[in-house]
């Protein structure tokens, strides 16, 4: 036992109490949770009979946590370990861990990532331990997560203890031993601490896919429902200084059911060359118009590299939502040379693109969720030996 | 079974709960009693229990594997860094069992042989794995002990101030063994880690502040 009045350590096992180390005895440190405070935690009442300060040093900073040792009668020790805010509730390990693969461990089946390996040493020790802590007691910590649960193996030359720990909400510890105040604030994400965008990550992916699914039943059913009719299919010859070929019209033609797309090929004789189509839809029984340009070019031939071509001797574009109704089609060409070319408009064809834009939509939640997860686990692993990446900012905090 | 004998030093009651028991230390003057054919011998006085903190006692309660027990006698340990005890136990189904008591760490374990042979002590070390039984062990502990004193019927004899040596082994599936060199040949004891909750006691120690 360790007198909190001293520093002294007195070994209660003997019955004269003999002292068998006095440290640190001007520093005093004040446990988070006073000794002698009970507390109700994971359905069993617990007395907080001990504390420790341990110290490791890493990359040259110093960092502290505290040890609550905790008991009860029936169910033994436990240790309330609270690390830059974040707390976990700890007992010693009932199966040995596997040998470590690599960088995981196996416990009772589940796998464990190993974290973080430290020399800790006791920095200050009050109330009383089943066992002599003395100061200055060093061991080697490794630590081994599967958030909420933490695998920890602590080792000096004589032996070597797990013990396995699960995280604790600050809250729920100030409420379990009714402390007034708040909870040390944490800092960044604990080893242990449970992702909150974890267990909502497969229903994302449901989601995900259930939508996705939707839009392309959605797209096969118009696509079953689509007319794809063909209305027209006229060829006609440009010749740049003939004037009657530089402005033609169709024959009326008529466009039936729900206001839907018509597609517009155009396809030509062209090579080496290229040409312009200014191409009007005219409604005949509104006498509304719509008007848009197309280019066709198409050239070919072989160099260094071996063959080549660019462009397309042929065009393909959708006009949408177009009113049913009787129609007439003006296509002025403009080429610097003879061309032949054949113009057909489908009625109502279904696209794959509306699908597409539908699925990057849906995307947008699911990435910018796994990105926030992603974000987390970053954080959490910064603070580990195996940071995920070296960010020269670890300052963005929520 | 039970047999009730009259203790030669003081004349208090004595039982022998178990016919596989053949020590008892009489509750009121301490003589250590070993058992005889037909009558007991006293072989010397106990010496006095170190008071602990542990929840049970002798005349507790218990049921493993839906096999109940009565706790009915105790082995005090008492090593550099701490002590435990190791609490004789009777089962309904006839076995005597041992159930471990260590800084709020308990075990349930019984005596067992098995085909392979046991290691030398020298030869164990912290981290070292066994298969015993067919079954691989780590050494998660070996420590040299002292026996501070014993209460109730045990099944060998003892007495304080005896030196022990004892290594505990522990699977990856939570079962456990002891390895008892006090002895030659060493004695090896299989079981498991238990809670005690778990074990539904009954007539448990009532520690002082706890109810």
């Amino acid at each position: 036992m360790g007198c909190g009045g001293c520093g002294a350590v007195l070994d209660a096992q003997h019955p004269d109490h003999q002292i068998i180390a006095r440290y640190e005895a001007r520093q005093t440190a004040t446990p988070r949770i006073p000794l002698g405070a009970r507390g109700a935690l994971k359905g069993e009442t617990w007395e907080v009979i001990g504390y420790l300060v341990r110290r490791t040093e890493i990359s040259g900073e110093s960092y502290t946590w505290f040890e609550h040792l905790l008991y009860n009668p029936t169910a033994g020790f436990r240790w309330l370990v609270e690390s830059a805010g974040h707390w976990t509730l700890s007992k010693s390990a009932a199966a040995v861990p596997s040998a470590p693969a690599g960088l995981e461990i196996d416990y009772l089946g589940e796998h464990y990532k190993h974290f973080q390996t430290a020399q800790a040493e006791i920095a200050y020790v009050v109330g009383e331990l089943p066992w002599r802590a003395r100061a200055g007691e060093k061991v080697t910590v490794e630590d081994y997560v599967r958030p909420p649960l933490v695998l920890t193996c602590e080792q000096n030359e004589n032996e070597r203890t797990w013990s396995i720990g699960e995280y604790v909400e600050g809250d729920t510890v100030w409420d379990a031993f009714r402390l007034t105040g708040a909870p040390p604030e944490r800092t960044s994400v604990g080893p242990a601490q449970p992702s909150p965008y974890r267990p909502h990550s497969r229903r994302m992916l449901m989601l995900l896919a259930t939508f996705v699914g939707l839009a392309v039943l959605i797209h096969l059913l118009f696509s079953v429902a689509a007319q794809r009719r063909l209305v027209l299919d006229q060829v006609w010859e440009y010749h740049p200084r003939v004037a009657s070929t530089t402005s033609v019209e169709t024959d009326p033609f008529t466009l039936t059911g729900r206001t839907s797309n018509l597609m517009v090929e155009i396809s030509t004789t062209l090579a080496q060359n290229w040409a312009y189509f200014t191409v009007t839809l005219v409604n005949e029984d509104t006498g509304a118009s719509r008007t848009f340009g197309r280019e066709v070019q198409y050239y070919f031939g072989r160099d260094s590299d071996g063959a080549w071509t660019e462009g397309a001797p042929w065009d393909r574009a959708y006009l949408p939502a177009v009113p049913s109704g009787r129609y007439t089609l003006l296509v002025e060409p403009e080429s610097p040379t003879p061309v032949n070319y054949r113009v057909r408009l489908t009625r109502d064809v279904p696209r794959a693109l509306w699908v597409w834009l539908a699925i990057v939509f849906l995307l947008l939640p699911p990435l910018w969720f796994w990105w926030r997860q992603w974000r987390f686990e970053q954080r959490r692993w910064e603070e580990s030996d195996h940071a995920m990446t070296r960010s020269s900012s670890s300052s963005d905090d929520d | 079974m039970s047999r009730a004998i009259t203790c030669p030093s003081c004349g208090a009651p004595v039982t022998f709960a178990s016919a596989q028991s053949l020590l008892a230390v009489c509750s009121y003057c301490r003589a250590t009693l070993i058992r005889r054919d037909l009558d007991v011998e006293q072989i010397g006085t106990m010496a006095a229990l170190l008071e602990d903190a542990t929840p049970l006692q002798l005349g507790a309660e218990g049921v493993w594997q839906h096999v109940h027990f009565a706790v009915v006698g105790r082995v005090q340990v008492r090593w550099d860094e701490g002590q435990w005890n190791e609490w004789y136990c009777l089962f309904d189904d006839g076995r005597g069992g041992w159930l471990g008591d260590a800084a709020g760490e308990f075990t349930i374990s019984f005596e067992t042989s098995v085909a392979e042979p046991l290691p030398s002590w020298e030869r164990l070390t912290v981290g070292t794995r066994l298969t015993l039984g067919g079954v691989t062990y780590e050494v998660t502990d070996r420590r040299e002990a002292e026996v501070v004193a014993g209460e109730g019927e045990l099944p060998f004899r003892l007495e304080g101030g005896y030196e022990i040596a004892a290594a505990d082994l522990r699977t990856t599936t939570a079962r456990f063994a002891t390895l008892d060199y006090s002895q030659d040949p060493p004695r090896l004891y299989t079981g498991e880690v238990v809670e005690l909750a778990a074990l539904t006691m009954r007539n448990l120690r009532e520690v002082e502040g706890w109810r």
